[in-house]
């Protein structure tokens, strides 16, 4: 949990991994698609490519020493970096996104003159037997019993704000955490009433999720919060492979001078990540397209217009990525089953993969 | 297995292969302490299964003295809080001042951490583990009691880790009496570690070398990309170790004896098809070059021999390989250390070389994550366990123990009354110049807000909620007409449907002819039991006792774990075969009502559905036997009979 010193991997020396790799970037390109599920099994490069994403990522701007990372221009006034005079001393009234409007007014003029500081997007692992202190934040024990102070100790869900939030094998998640992550990713906010806290921070993180489905079914409702969910394999071609180990071996060997090697693609693959997200508010989706796309939908029964509209994101934003001013007929389908595969109404019981399904309708009806 | 003929000469030399075996599982034992010893970081660690006993302290004992520093033991007890840096709340109270200690992962930072009884751990403990070996933070070395049939280790840590020793089959072991310090082998690794550490990382694994690897992983069925990364690792340190410069074909065996076998999860029987599949170079050529340089295998067969001399020992028997391995010896590289095709000799040897009981027990492992539907993991069982995991219900008064929270509320409620007294005494102690409780570090006495003392303290309670497990016992014998059989597989179904909603899990054991099967281990995955329901065959004697047995052996591995159990028996109970085999049906109803009553006590909820035509008094005895619901199932839809079942066994709600 300590910050990762140690050289990551490079998003951009991954192997054999398109599908994953897309729909990641799909989500960095727009963070309102919602998370992406990972299916798949151990060992298939899943963690390596969450954790690569940050360095790929253009540094986001915040205050110095803030933990929840608040864009400065709209802190949420909750910590000592923003507004000094604050010792987080929680006010119960109302919930800070609206009462703290007028403070954090006066805070964002405060710290108009502190100079920000550019920091790495966050990746947070999330490890399945954390707790819920760990993962909500709790009242500051240390400084309680030695200064007597009421403080809040800020936890993953703060440290994730703003980034991602990656939780590997998530189906074997107990289910009274995953009830605290369905209500964080939705509304973008942390809400802690408890022990005599009352606070509202913001974590609008982008959730991550990777498991093999053989081993345990994830509630619906957390499957929802998924914009994406992509299948990840591991190479059967014998030369792919050798390629995957040969990279990871070179990077182990000599971690500086294989990022160093790496750096040109990756600086080239942070440009276009930063050139998409410009150009994501002006890629089109033409009629013809969105009624396939509705077609398509309600063919495959999925629950209400989240299908159509989770598509639709998940589509412009591949499309923002490869450069295309409209998104193309090819894109759309690729990107059809990642949106589409986990929001099928599902027999329990029912054996026929998901993505078959998916794929013979894409086939049928995206023509 | 080596079956010795009945002659005194086969005795003898059964005897001689099998010492043999023992010694050659010795030197690799030997070997694997020596490079988790040389390379924690880079191996992950050193997987121990077994119970306790002396040679496994006789191990524990050379890692310790071969480690730069001494491996640092936990056991599954051991507060997962206590991995990461903190504050320790009892010296803080009690001083008044903040005391923290150092994180256990800190503490160990490079070396070797040693956790005991690793199949009891959960998730809590497990999870950062894992993460921290992601990191390189640390070597793990994990030692495992599961039984064969057990869920061992948590799958995300144990896949983390390149060396497996599995000395779970004792006979097939080397004597206790050996003083392992006085062999030349470990007196060679002792010297030769310190320098080994230096060394690994440059030597040369070339792209051959790694090929075999990876053609090695695809003939095991492994697929996850760790292996072949964690068996390079391992074949360099090996060749460090034995003073080599570059990974040579008895490095390459080793890694696969030590790291791959173990993950296998098929029999190298589609390596041919697959090399040929995807490795033009390997038709069938006619000509059969000896390789350029000799490598004897390990187990000293002659490697330029295409077929060896006797079909492996163990082959599955629904794939059996008569295939000869292709041999491809590209004759422009005639200076290559690794001859093509090493692998699947290199694979034949390690088969041939492992002693007869690890075989057997190899075979099962492979047939146990067949059964679990694509190696469905007990990582859900494991999660059950442990505190800080449920919902907190009030407090309790108490110092926080392994895992609770500290119910910061109740604490200082207790602690309200006495704060004029403490405070007063407080400053009595500070008058008198005595070092008390007021504490330099929270500045003067005072000023210290709250007087705690431990006893004050309250945690959190908590309520976990209780998973329920359903068990299905499925009679599959002849006496149950197949299209009872189908009736009950429909009614089962049902039952599935019923069990997804409550987010049970669901276990699945059919009898029939000799003996019971665990067709599916305990899981959520609602696929895999429908699956292997549907693959169920039927026909062949009634044991019975034997499925109840089987069924009861789950239950109590659930039990362990802390969940709730139903049982659900489909049977018409006419019990015809003794749990040794034998027919006859007064002593097959007698068992079966043994067990049954046994499993009276196990089970939470006992059901018994009578499959038989018209009611059978013979289930209706074994149904009171298990103290449980009796429900006939004559002519019955299998959607009715779901129903009624599903209100039966419905847990009761709380």
């Amino acid at each position: 949990m300590t910050a990762r010193s140690r050289p990551v991997y490079p998003f951009s020396a991954l192997v054999g991994q398109e599908e994953m790799q897309l729909g990641l970037l799909i989500a960095t390109v727009d963070p309102l698609v919602g998370g992406v599920l990972i299916l798949g099994d151990r060992g298939t490069g899943k963690s390596t490519a969450v954790r690569a994403l940050a360095a790929v990522l253009p540094q986001i701007d915040t205050l110095p020493g803030c933990p929840y990372r608040c864009v400065p221009s709209a802190c949420a006034g909750l910590c000592a970096a923003c507004v000094p005079a604050v010792d987080a001393q929680p006010r119960p009234e109302a919930p800070a996104s609206r009462r703290g409007r007028s403070r954090a007014a006066g805070a964002a003029a405060r710290v108009a003159a502190t100079a920000t500081v550019s920091v790495p997007v966050p990746v947070v692992d999330l490890p399945l037997g954390a707790t819920e202190d760990r993962i909500l934040g709790a009242l500051d024990l240390e400084k309680l019993m030695t200064l007597g102070q009421k403080s809040f100790e800020p936890g993953l869900l703060a440290r994730a704000n703003r980034g991602f939030l990656y939780i590997d094998e998530i189906n074997l998640l107990e289910d009274h955490l995953v009830d605290l992550l369905i209500d964080s990713a939705a509304s973008g906010e942390n809400r802690i009433e408890r022990e005599g806290l009352s606070i509202v921070h913001p974590s609008r993180f982008v959730l991550v999720g990777s498991g093999n489905p053989e081993e345990g079914e994830l509630r619906p409702q957390l499957l929802d919060r998924f914009g994406v969910a992509v299948e990840v394999r591991t190479p059967k071609d014998i030369d792919l492979r050798m390629e995957v180990v040969l990279r990871r071996e070179a990077f182990e060997r000599d971690p500086q001078s294989f990022l160093a090697s790496e750096e040109a693609a990756q600086q080239a693959l942070r440009e276009r990540i930063v050139a998409a997200r410009r150009a994501l508010p002006k890629v089109a989706l033409s009629q013809e397209l969105l009624r396939q796309l509705s077609m398509l939908c309600l063919k495959l029964g999925t629950d209400g217009l989240r299908g159509e509209l989770s598509l639709m994101r998940a589509a412009r934003a591949a499309a923002a990525f490869r450069g295309e001013k409209k998104v193309s007929l090819e894109t759309l389908r690729e990107v059809a089953p990642m949106a589409l595969r986990h929001r099928l109404r599902r027999d329990p019981l029912d054996d026929t993969d998901s993505t078959a399904r998916v794929a013979r309708l894409v086939d049928e009806v995206l023509v | 297995m080596t079956e010795p003929g009945n002659t005194h000469a086969g005795e003898s030399t059964a005897r001689a292969q099998h010492a043999e075996a023992a010694e050659a599982l010795l030197a690799d034992v030997l070997l694997a302490v020596a490079a988790v010893a040389t390379a924690p970081l880079a191996l992950g660690g050193l997987w121990i299964r077994g119970w306790h006993g002396p040679r496994r302290d006789a191990l524990i004992g050379l890692l310790g003295r071969w480690s730069e520093r001494s491996p640092r033991r936990i056991n599954h007890s051991t507060d997962p809080t206590q991995l990461h840096e903190g504050m320790e709340l009892a010296g803080t109270i009690g001083t008044g001042r903040l005391v923290r200690r150092a994180g256990l992962l800190a503490d160990v930072e490079g070396g070797l951490l040693l956790l005991a009884m690793a199949e009891r751990a959960g998730q809590a403990l497990l999870g950062p583990l894992a993460m921290a070996l992601d990191d390189g933070r640390m070597g793990l070395v994990v030692l495992d009691e599961s039984l064969a049939d057990e869920q061992g280790l948590l799958p995300a840590v144990g896949e983390r880790l390149a060396l497996v020793i599995d000395l779970r089959d004792e006979a097939g072991l080397w004597p206790v009496s050996l003083d392992l310090d006085t062999l030349p082998a470990a007196q060679r690794w002792a010297a030769r570690i310190a320098g080994a550490r230096g060394q690994w990382p440059q030597v040369r694994l070339d792209r051959d070398a790694l090929a075999e690897i990876l053609k090695a992983c695809a003939a095991l069925g492994i697929d996850s990309m760790r292996a072949p990364l964690l068996a390079a690792n391992l074949a360099r340190v090996s060749a460090a170790l034995h003073g080599r410069e570059s990974v040579e074909v008895d490095d390459l065996g080793l890694a696969i004896r030590l790291c791959l076998l173990p993950r296998a999860r098929q029999m190298p029987v589609s390596s041919n098809e697959e090399a040929q599949a995807d490795n033009t170079q390997t038709e069938e050529t006619p000509s059969e070059e000896p390789p350029p340089e000799p490598w004897p295998a390990p187990e000293a067969q002659d490697p330029a021999q295409a077929a060896p001399p006797e079909p492996p020992p163990v082959v599955p028997a629904e794939a059996p390989q008569e295939a000869v391995p292709p041999e491809s010896e590209p004759t422009d590289e005639t200076d290559k250390p690794i001859p093509d095709g090493a692998s699947e000799r290199l694979i034949e040897a390690a088969l041939a070389g492992l002693p007869p009981g690890v075989l057997a027990l190899l075979a099962g492992s492979i047939a146990a994550q067949a059964g679990r539907g694509q190696g469905v993991s007990g990582a859900g069982l494991l999660g059950a366990k442990g505190r800080g995991r449920g919902r907190p219900v009030g407090s309790v008064r108490r110092a926080p123990r392994s895992g609770e929270r500290l119910h910061l509320l109740a604490t200082i409620r207790a602690s309200v009354p006495f704060q004029p007294l403490r405070r007063q005494q407080a400053a009595a102690l500070a008058a008198t110049g005595l070092q008390g409780a007021g504490g330099d570090g929270a500045g003067p006495a005072g000023q210290q807000r709250i007087h705690l003392r431990p006893d004050d303290l309250h945690v959190h309670r908590e309520k976990r909620r209780r998973g329920n497990t359903t068990v299905f016992v499925v009679d599959a014998s002849g006496s149950m007409a197949l299209q009872r059989l189908s009736e009950a597989k429909g009614a089962v179904e049902v039952l599935l449907a019923e069990c997804y909603v409550r987010r049970d899990r669901v276990a699945l054991v059919s009898f029939r002819g000799k003996g019971a099967d665990l067709l599916l281990t305990p899981t959520r995955s609602l696929v895999a039991a429908r699956r292997s329901l549907t693959a169920l065959p039927g026909g062949g004697g009634s044991p019975v006792a034997s499925g109840l047995e089987m069924a009861a052996r789950v239950i109590a591995q659930v039990r362990r774990a802390g969940d709730s159990t139903t049982l659900v028996v489909l049977t018409d109970g006419r019990a015809n075969l003794t749990r040794a085999g034998q027919p006859g049906r007064q002593q097959a109803g007698e068992e079966a009502r043994q067990v049954a009553r046994q499993l009276a006590a196990l089970a939470d909820q006992r059901l018994l559905i009578d499959t038989s035509v018209r009611p059978d008094p013979a289930a209706r005895t074994l149904a009171q036997a298990l103290q449980g619901t009796y429900l006939p199932m004559p002519f019955a839809q299998a959607r009715a009979i779901g129903e009624v079942v599903g209100r039966a066994v419905a847990p009761p709600r709380r």
